[in-house]
C-alpha cells in the first residue's frame, strides 16, 4: 500500500500536466526537470560536484535561467566554500547572461504599461503626493508581482488544490498532487531534518520558488519544483508508514487519489 | 506594574483607539445594508420594545432572508439615546470591544504563558492587535464577530482564574454562553474550546473543590442559552448555517462537480462526499496560507482594505519563525494548548462555508496567530542579541539596543501609514459602492422635497428601505403598522418576503416605466435604473444626483411630468 501511495503520488502532477497540454509542449517543462533528476541521482552518488547538470538549463529553458544561480549559492552559503564552487557559479553566471534574451522578455521587470496607470491613478486619490509615493510607485509594481507569485508558489492550496477549488488564477489551476497527501507533505516537512535528501530538497525548492518568482507567468514552469517536493512527499510517505494505524490512512489516500485520478482523464482526455 | 509595562500598555491602548475611532461613523463613509438595519432594529427596540416586524424582543432578528445574531443589536440600544441614531453610533459597540479585547488578551496571556516569555509576549501580543489591519476592520464597522471575540476571550481568561478561584468557572461560564449567541462562528468555536479545556483540565474540574462550581457554571450557562436553544430548530436560525454551507447542495453545485459528465464513473467522480471532503480540506488549509494571510486577504469588498491583507507583509518571516518555535519547543506549557486549539479551531466555522478566505468567521484566528507572530519576533530578538557583533557599545547605549528600537520605531509608523492609506484613503474611494454610500445623501433630499408627493425608491438591485428608515430617523411604530411580511407567529418559521415596503409617502419597488409616469411623483434609482436616456425619453426633471468619491453616479432623483 506504502508503494502504491508512492506511485500514485508521484505520476499525477506530470500525468495532469501531460493531459492538460499538448505532448511537445509537456516536453518542453519536463527538459529542465531532465538534468535536476541527474543532478540528483549524481548528489545521491555522493559526486561533489552534482550541481553540473544545471549549468545548461538555461540555454535550453531561459526563463528559468537564474535557477542555477541561486541552487549555487545556496551550496556556497550553507556548506561547501571552495574555489572550485565560485568557478562554478562564475560559469552558471556567464551562461546566464547569454541566455539574457530569452530571460528577460519573460520577467516582471518588463514594463507593464497597465500596472503603471493604474499607479497614476492611484496616486490622484491621495492628499499628500509623499503619502501616495511611499506606498504606489514603479518599484511597487515589481515587488507586488514578486511577493505574489512567491507566494503562490509557497501556497499549499496551489499543490493539492490547484487553489481554491471555487476560485480561478490565471493559469491552469492543476492540481499537483492528491490532496490527502497534503498530510504526508506536511509529515516529511516537519520531519525534514531525518530526510539523506534535506540539502537538494533545499537547495532545489529555494532555487526554484525563487527563479520562478521573477516570471510574469510561472504556470507549468513550475513544474521543475516536482522533484523537490516529490522527494518530500516519498520521506513523508516512508516516516508515516511507522505509525501505528497508517494503513488506514493509505487506504484512505488511494481511495481518495483514484478518484481524483478518474477525473483527470474525464477532465482532459 | 512596572513603568515599562505601563508604558507598553498605554501606547497600545492608544493606538488601538487612535485606529479605530478615527473618523469611526464617516469611514466607511457608506453605511451598509445590515449596519443600518442591526440599527433601525435596535432603535426600534427602543421606542416600541418590538423590532421592525413588530417582534417583541426577539431571540434572533429577522433581517432580509437572513436571521441576525441578537446580542450585538441589543448592544446599540442603550447607546442610542447618547449619540443619537448614527453611523457612529451602530459602530461603536464594534470599537468598545476592539479596545476591551486588549487589555483581556494581556491578562490572558500572563496567565498562560511560561515565565521566561511572560511579559515581553504578553506585551508585544498586545501591541501587535492594536495595529493589526485584521482587529482594526472589525473594530470600526458593525460586526458582530468582534464583540463575540471578547465574550470568548473574557471566558477564557475567568477559566484559567477559575482553576485557581473554582467560583470564577460560574463566571466563565457566563461570558462563554454570551458568545455562543454574539456570532454565528462562536456556536461552533465556543463549545469546541470548551471541551479542549475540560479534558486538558477534566482531573482539576472535577475534583471535590471545583465540582459543584462547574456544575453550577453549567446550569446558568445553559440558563443563558435557553432562549437561543427554543428556537435552534427554526428555519430562522439555521437560516444563515444552511443558506451558506458547503454541504447544502440545494443551491449550488459542489465545487469541482463535471456538469458535462455523465458517464459510468459518474457516482465516482461527483460524489458528493468526495468534492465535499476536497472543499473542506481547501478552505480549511486556506487558513493557514501565508498568500491568504500575507497578501491576498479576504475576497470580500467589505471584510477586507485595499491593498491590505489581514497582517503586514514585514510580519511573515517572523511568522514562520514563530510557527517553527511553536512546534519544536517542548517547555511552552499552557500557552502551547492555548494557541495550537484556537489555531486549529478557528477555521472550522469558516472553512465549512463555501467563501475562500472569510476573516469574519475565523476572526478568532487572529490571536494565535499574533501570538506566533511575536514568539518569532522575540526569538529572533534574543538570537541577535547573542551575535557578538551586536554588543559594541555608543554613548553608553548598546548599538544593537538603537537600531533595533530605531527599526522597530519605523516599522509601527510604516504600518501606521498603511493603515491610513487602505482604511481612509482607498476604502473611501474604492470600496464606496459596496458600502451603500449615498443613502445619506437620498434621505437628505427626501426631506427637503415637497412631502405630499409620493416617492418611489427603486429596489431592483438592492434593498434600500433599512437606510431609508435609519437615515430618516422613521418612526419605528407607524413603519410596524403600515408594513406586513409574515404573521408574528410565524417570525421565525417563515421565510417569505415583502419586498415592497411603505415609509410614509416612501415606497420602495421596482420602478414601473409605465405606471410611474401616470402621476407626478418622484423616483429614484442608480444610474442603471434611471439613466439619461430616460431622462429624456420620459421628460423627467432631475432633480439631484449623488455621486461616488469617484465621480460615478450612485443615485438619480427626478420628478414625473404626471403625464401619459
Amino acid at each position: 500500500m506504502k508503494q502504491l501511495a508512492i506511485m500514485v503520488s508521484l505520476i499525477f502532477w506530470p500525468l495532469s500536466l501531460l493531459l492538460a497540454n499538448l505532448p511537445g509542449d509537456f516536453a518542453n517543462y519536463a527538459l529542465p526537470l531532465l538534468f535536476i533528476l541527474i543532478s540528483f541521482l549524481l548528489y545521491r552518488k555522493g559526486w561533489k560536484y552534482f550541481a553540473v547538470p544545471l549549468l545548461p538549463i538555461p540555454l535550453f529553458e531561459p526563463k528559468i535561467a537564474l535557477f542555477p544561480i541561486i541552487f549555487l549559492l545556496c551550496d556556497i552559503a550553507f556548506t561547501k566554500k571552495d574555489k572550485s564552487m565560485w568557478m562554478l557559479l562564475l560559469i552558471s553566471i556567464i551562461i546566464f547572461f547569454i541566455s539574457w534574451k530569452g530571460f528577460w522578455g519573460q520577467t516582471i521587470f518588463i514594463p507593464d504599461y497597465e500596472a503603471r496607470q493604474e499607479v497614476i491613478r492611484e496616486t490622484q486619490t491621495y492628499p499628500s503626493i509623499f503619502l501616495a509615493r511611499l506606498f504606489h510607485n514603479k518599484v511597487r509594481i515589481v515587488l507586488d508581482k514578486f511577493t505574489y507569485n512567491l507566494f503562490a508558489l509557497t501556497d499549499p492550496n496551489n499543490y493539492f488544490f490547484g487553489f481554491h477549488p471555487r476560485q480561478i488564477v490565471e493559469n491552469q489551476n492543476l492540481i499537483k498532487f492528491p490532496f490527502l497527501g497534503i498530510l504526508f507533505l506536511s509529515y516529511g516537512l516537519y520531519f525534514i531534518s531525518k530526510s539523506d535528501n534535506k540539502k537538494f530538497i533545499t537547495f532545489s525548492f529555494i532555487a526554484g520558488v525563487l527563479s520562478l518568482s521573477f516570471l510574469t507567468i510561472f504556470d507549468r514552469n513550475d513544474f521543475l519544483l516536482w522533484l523537490p517536493l516529490s522527494l518530500l512527499f516519498v520521506h513523508g510517505i516512508k516516516l508515516f508508514s511507522k505509525l501505528k494505524f497508517s494503513y488506514l490512512i493509505f487506504d484512505l489516500f488511494i481511495v481518495f487519489t483514484f478518484s481524483e485520478l478518474l477525473r483527470l482523464f474525464i477532465q482532459f482526455y | 506594574m512596572t513603568k515599562i509595562t505601563f508604558f507598553v500598555l498605554s501606547l497600545s491602548v492608544f493606538l488601538a483607539i487612535a485606529t479605530r475611532l478615527y473618523k469611526l461613523g464617516e469611514a466607511p463613509q457608506g453605511l451598509y445594508l445590515d449596519e443600518a438595519a442591526q440599527g433601525y432594529n435596535a432603535y426600534s427596540v427602543l421606542k416600541t420594545g418590538n423590532d421592525e416586524f413588530g417582534k417583541a424582543f426577539p431571540v434572533v432578528f429577522r433581517s432580509f432572508a437572513d436571521f441576525k445574531t441578537p446580542v450585538y443589536i441589543y448592544l446599540i440600544v442603550p447607546l442610542i439615546p447618547i449619540f443619537g441614531l448614527t453611523k457612529f453610533t451602530v459602530r461603536f459597540p464594534s470599537f468598545l470591544f476592539s479596545i476591551l479585547t486588549l487589555p483581556i488578551l494581556y491578562l490572558l496571556l500572563k496567565k498562560v504563558t511560561p515565565k521566561k516569555y511572560v511579559l515581553p509576549l504578553s506585551l508585544l501580543t498586545t501591541f501587535l492587535l492594536s495595529i493589526s489591519p485584521w482587529h482594526i476592520l472589525f473594530g470600526r464597522t458593525n460586526f458582530e464577530c468582534n464583540v463575540a471575540l471578547f465574550f470568548f476571550l473574557t471566558g477564557l481568561y475567568l477559566f484559567y482564574l477559575g482553576l485557581k478561584k473554582p467560583g470564577l468557572l460560574i463566571l466563565s461560564a457566563v461570558f462563554f454562553a454570551l458568545a455562543i449567541p454574539a456570532y454565528h462562528a462562536q456556536r461552533v468555536v465556543t463549545p469546541l474550546m470548551m471541551l479542549a479545556l475540560f479534558l486538558r483540565h477534566r482531573k482539576k474540574l472535577l475534583s471535590s473543590s471545583h465540582k459543584k462550581h462547574l456544575l453550577a457554571g453549567m446550569l446558568i450557562g445553559f440558563s443563558l442559552l435557553l432562549p437561543t436553544f427554543s428556537v435552534m430548530t427554526t428555519p430562522g436560525f439555521l437560516a444563515r448555517a444552511s443558506g451558506l454551507n458547503i454541504f447544502s447542495h440545494t443551491r449550488q453545485l459542489p465545487a469541482g462537480y463535471l456538469e458535462n459528465y455523465s458517464g459510468f464513473a459518474s457516482h465516482i467522480i461527483n460524489s458528493s462526499f468526495f468534492l465535499t471532503t476536497r472543499e473542506f480540506l481547501a478552505l480549511y488549509v486556506s487558513y493557514f496560507s501565508p498568500r491568504n494571510i500575507f497578501i491576498l486577504g479576504d475576497y470580500g469588498p467589505r471584510s477586507s482594505f485595499p491593498n491590505l491583507a489581514t497582517f503586514f507583509l514585514w510580519q511573515f518571516p517572523f511568522y514562520l519563525y514563530g510557527l517553527h518555535f511553536l512546534i519544536k519547543r517542548k517547555d511552552l506549557g499552557e500557552l502551547h494548548f492555548i494557541t495550537m486549539v484556537l489555531l486549529l479551531i478557528s477555521p472550522i466555522p469558516a472553512a465549512v462555508t463555501r467563501d475562500p478566505y472569510s476573516t469574519i468567521r475565523s476572526l478568532q484566528m487572529v490571536i494565535p496567530l499574533l501570538i506566533i507572530i511575536s514568539l518569532g519576533i522575540l526569538n529572533f530578538y534574543e538570537k541577535l542579541k547573542g551575535l557578538s557583533v551586536v554588543k559594541r557599545k555608543v554613548f553608553n547605549f548598546r548599538l544593537f539596543n538603537i537600531t533595533f528600537a530605531g527599526i522597530s520605531f519605523l516599522i509601527v509608523i510604516y504600518s501606521l501609514g498603511k493603515l491610513y492609506s487602505s482604511v481612509i484613503i482607498l476604502n473611501e474611494y474604492h470600496r464606496a459602492e459596496d458600502w451603500n454610500f449615498g443613502f445619506e445623501n437620498v434621505a437628505d433630499i427626501i426631506k427637503a422635497i415637497d412631502p405630499n408627493i409620493s416617492i418611489v425608491v427603486d429596489n431592483s438591485r438592492t434593498e434600500p428601505y433599512s437606510q431609508l428608515l435609519f437615515f430618516l430617523k422613521f418612526d419605528p411604530l407607524t413603519y410596524q403598522n403600515e408594513n406586513f411580511e409574515v404573521p408574528l407567529n410565524e417570525y421565525y418559521t417563515n421565510l417569505e418576503r415583502n419586498k415592497t415596503k411603505k415609509i410614509g409617502n416612501v415606497i420602495t419597488r421596482p420602478i414601473d416605466w409605465e405606471k410611474d409616469l401616470q402621476s407626478v411623483q418622484y423616483l429614484v434609482g442608480d444610474s442603471l435604473a434611471i439613466s439619461y436616456e430616460q431622462i429624456e425619453e420620459h421628460k423627467l426633471t432631475l432633480v439631484d444626483e449623488v455621486k461616488f468619491p469617484d465621480g460615478r453616479v450612485a443615485f438619480r432623483i427626478v420628478k414625473t411630468p404626471g403625464e401619459k
